[in-house]
């Protein structure tokens, strides 16, 4: 299964009830309103996860604008007996993600990505004064930078699971890994998670022991891929 | 429970769907009897909270409209110029061929002699 459509209020119409193998079958063809049609179904969940993965509205552009490229150019490539095309772009989305991070230095700054709203981009509504806008973007960015701050595959569990409120299944059917894969990679990216929060809030070092845990099961982890 | 139990599996047990009840309802009653692992739990459920938050303000995030400008674009070259093109070299191609011309020639030759016919098959009709 792959990532969820994204809805776009008032916009039902037929048209948008045509299946996606068909619309890609006319999209091939030259049928500039059917590829516009597939790109609007699915950029938004493509663009939400590459943005989460790698926390920069640049390269979240840029892998969705790659990945849509490649299937204007060989839509071939999807194979409509393997599966929907939402999973299969949201297979070359991971990709292209992982490459990036594969490339990234570690250790990026959020600040210095963005200067609209938070260093992500996004612009804090909720908030009412300023100070509270000030205390949210606070709180948001140190979420993000403990989450970006993990490794590639604890992360990739905690978007799906946490941010995307994905079920086990379907994450590992989107990762390609079995279901206890997932819960474990998701357990010790949720202990890194609070390790990295607590220390960043100056809190008690107490989700440590339970972070370490996780740094020292990593080998498992990686053996469980083999 | 103990806590090492805990530590491995029973923190974040309420938010895990892989918990059975009974290992919610026996992480429960250790966070409330253990003060370390209690906090343990409580540190996880602020996490949660802030991960929420997160989840919250990027629920709606979409590729800037750009992107779909670019790819429209693209789409456009990718399919449109090409076929421009090859329509192009085809006619170019015709124009060269000598044999083109010469069917030209005698289709127009061929029509001004259906002309003539015609004429003089009205004449010798009057």
């Amino acid at each position: 299964m792959g990532p969820g459509r994204t809805s776009y209020p008032g916009e039902m119409s037929i048209a948008d009830q045509e299946r996606d193998d068909v619309l890609l079958r006319r999209a091939a063809k030259g049928d500039e309103e059917a590829f516009t049609l597939l790109y609007r179904r699915h950029q938004a969940a493509l663009y939400r996860f590459a943005l989460r993965m790698t926390g920069s509205t640049w390269a979240a552009e840029e892998i969705v604008q790659d990945v849509f490229m490649m299937l204007m150019r060989d839509p071939r490539k999807y194979d409509a007996t393997r599966g929907t095309l939402g999973g299969f772009l949201y297979g070359v989305t991971r990709n292209r993600v992982l490459k990036h991070l594969e490339r990234l230095p570690r250790e990026v700054p959020l600040e210095e990505q963005h200067d609209n709203g938070t260093g992500l981009g996004i612009v804090l509504r909720g908030a009412s004064t300023p100070a509270m806008q000030a205390e949210e973007h606070e709180r948001v960015e140190r979420v993000w930078a403990a989450v970006l701050d993990l490794p590639a595959e604890f992360r990739e569990a905690v978007v799906l699971c946490e941010l995307e409120e994905r079920s086990y299944e379907e994450a590992a059917q989107m990762i390609g890994c079995p279901i206890g894969t997932v819960r474990s990679r998701l357990h010790r990216g949720r202990a890194l998670l609070m390790a990295r929060l607590e220390m960043l809030r100056g809190g008690p070092r107490r989700a440590n022991a339970a972070a370490v845990n996780g740094f020292e099961s990593k080998k498992e982890v990686r053996n469980d891929l083999r | 429970m103990t806590c090492d139990e805990f530590e491995a599996i029973g923190w974040d047990a309420q938010g895990s769907a892989s918990s059975t009840d009974a290992q919610r309802a026996a992480a429960a009653e250790h966070a409330v009897s253990c003060a370390r692992c209690g906090a343990l739990r409580n540190s996880w459920e602020a996490t949660r909270l802030e991960l929420r938050s997160l989840a919250q303000l990027t629920t709606s995030v979409e590729a800037p409209a750009r992107v779909e400008m670019r790819l429209r674009q693209q789409f456009r070259t990718e399919y449109h110029t090409p076929k421009v093109r090859r329509t192009a070299v085809v006619t170019a191609w015709t124009l060269e061929q000598p044999l083109f011309w010469s069917a030209l020639q005698a289709g127009s030759t061929g029509e001004r002699v259906g002309t003539g016919t015609s004429r003089s098959g009205q004449t010798l009709a009057f």
